[in-house]
């Protein structure tokens, strides 16, 4: 499934920094901007995110909501979190979604990394079948 | 990858871009695009190139010169029939 614009988006229940939650409750009457990254304690999305911090109040003022999402667990977002805030000033203000692989492929297709290692496809192979 | 999906309180999709690694986003242009997204979810408008908010925007091509006269009684700007200018609505 490839996602389109018009489509309803995937509804998920997953585990963030922020708590346990389910996509579309969480969006509830707001609007929402999912955005991903290929990895945590990557060089370009340690700007990203701090950036995204600074701008929330932004989209706050537009009564939108910001979540980000990678493959990896939300501990391991919590330690990046550390890294964001001292070298961007901001560490994120907003749930980061951890590993949505088993929650949700249409998102993770759409949002993964181009070349899984080995191990990691092997992996959503085996989850694949379990969800699918 | 590096993707950033805006959706509406009707849960659908918006927006869909699509950034290779090697390039960071422009997140001010998110912001930008929503406000483009939600000015035309409540008006019949279409935002023109590099609009921000404030300043005029295009009468959406669904309406009619008839109903485009009762809800712009002022008028518009047209160097074409098919590109209506109006302010920006309230």
């Amino acid at each position: 499934m490839t996602l389109r614009i018009g489509d309803i988006a995937p509804d998920f229940e997953v585990e963030t920094t922020e708590g346990r939650l389910r996509f579309h409750d969480w969006i509830g009457s707001s609007w929402a901007v999912l955005f991903s990254h290929p990895k945590d304690f990557t060089p370009v999305c340690t700007t990203e995110l701090g950036y995204m911090a600074k701008l929330k109040p932004e989209f706050e003022r537009r009564n939108v909501k910001v979540i980000g999402l990678s493959v990896d667990p939300v501990d391991s977002h919590a330690k990046w979190a550390a890294d964001i805030k001292e070298t961007q000033g901001h560490a994120p203000n907003y749930p980061l979604i951890g590993d949505l692989i088993s929650r949700s492929p249409s998102f993770t297709r759409c949002c993964r990394r181009k070349r899984a290692a080995p191990r990691r496809a092997a992996r959503l192979r085996t989850i694949r079948r379990c969800v699918t | 990858m590096r993707n950033v999906i805006v959706i509406g309180p009707d849960k659908k999709i918006k927006l869909i871009i699509a950034y290779p690694m090697t390039t960071g986003r422009n997140f001010d242009e998110v912001l930008r695009v929503i406000d483009s997204l939600q000015l035309t979810a409540k008006h019949r408008v279409a935002t023109p190139v590099n609009w921000k908010q404030g300043e005029d925007v295009i009468i959406a091509g669904s309406v009619s010169d008839e109903e485009a006269k009762k809800i712009y009684p002022q008028g518009w700007k047209a160097p074409r029939p098919y590109l209506r200018i109006v302010p920006q609505p309230k």
